[in-house]
């Protein structure tokens, strides 16, 4: 199997990635608008008496009876408003990584490995899945932006090596 | 860098282009023109070797040591 250049694993990663930021960014959209509704909703004793909340009530009538939910509907407004912006960022880390992703292994599906480019993307990366892993108490992902960081560093040897070795005539 | 590469001077003096000499010494314009202009980091001594037989000179001729000036404080 091909890793690099044209019809590799990376120009498949990278059409895989590209179409996952298009998704990621229209379910975010659908999400915040959703969420908006939940969260923001009154809470109604009798949905027949409302014909609108009443279709909001079939739709969410399962996450309505969750535990977790009444614990969240049970929050004072202030600090529901505060969920926005967390989601917020958490979808704009993932974006960003997704957007990075897409930007690395487009660079390989051009036979471009040991760049400058590469080297900053990398560490991009690496940052933003750390940040990423920080705000979801993710062990997993700080694990890998921790291995990123240090696959940075080889890059930014073998950028080295690629450049001495170009300019050996 | 402190050694300078002569290749343009001596080209001239024996009138070779750097299409010709290129040509002479199987090696691509572009990599002559990192030579010519001081961008190279080493040269092999296979390349200097045809460098000096197709220019008919010495290695000391394409070579030279300019001290730079932080050299030159030490």
């Amino acid at each position: 199997m091909k890793y690099l250049g044209k019809k590799s694993l990376s120009s498949l990663l990278s059409g895989i990635l590209h179409l996952s930021w298009y998704v990621v960014l229209v379910l975010s959209i659908i999400a915040v608008v959703m969420g908006a509704i939940i969260l923001f909703s009154t809470p109604v004793e009798d949905p027949a008496a409302l014909g609108i909340a009443k279709v909001n009530f079939c739709i969410f009538s399962e996450l309505k009876n969750d535990k977790d939910w009444q614990m969240i509907e049970n929050l004072p407004l202030a600090v529901r408003i505060l969920f926005l912006p967390y989601f917020g960022v958490i979808v704009a880390l993932l974006l960003q990584i997704l957007k990075k992703s897409q930007h690395l292994f487009n660079n390989f599906k051009n036979d471009i490995v040991f760049n400058k480019s590469n080297v900053l993307t990398i560490s991009k990366i690496s940052k933003l899945l750390i940040g990423f892993s920080i705000i979801t108490f993710d062990f997993s992902s700080l694990l890998a932006g921790i291995l990123l960081l240090m696959l940075c560093e080889i890059f930014k040897n073998g950028t080295a090596l690629q450049e001495e070795h170009d300019l050996t005539v | 860098m402190s050694i300078i590469f002569r290749l343009d001077r001596v080209m001239a003096d024996r009138k070779i282009s750097l299409n010709e000499l290129a040509k002479r010494i199987q090696l691509t314009n572009s990599n002559l023109s990192i030579l010519k202009t001081g961008k190279a980091r080493a040269i092999r001594m296979s390349t200097l070797e045809a460098i000096c037989r197709e220019l008919n000179c010495q290695p000391g001729d394409l070579l030279e040591y300019h001290p730079d000036e932080k050299n030159i404080l030490e």
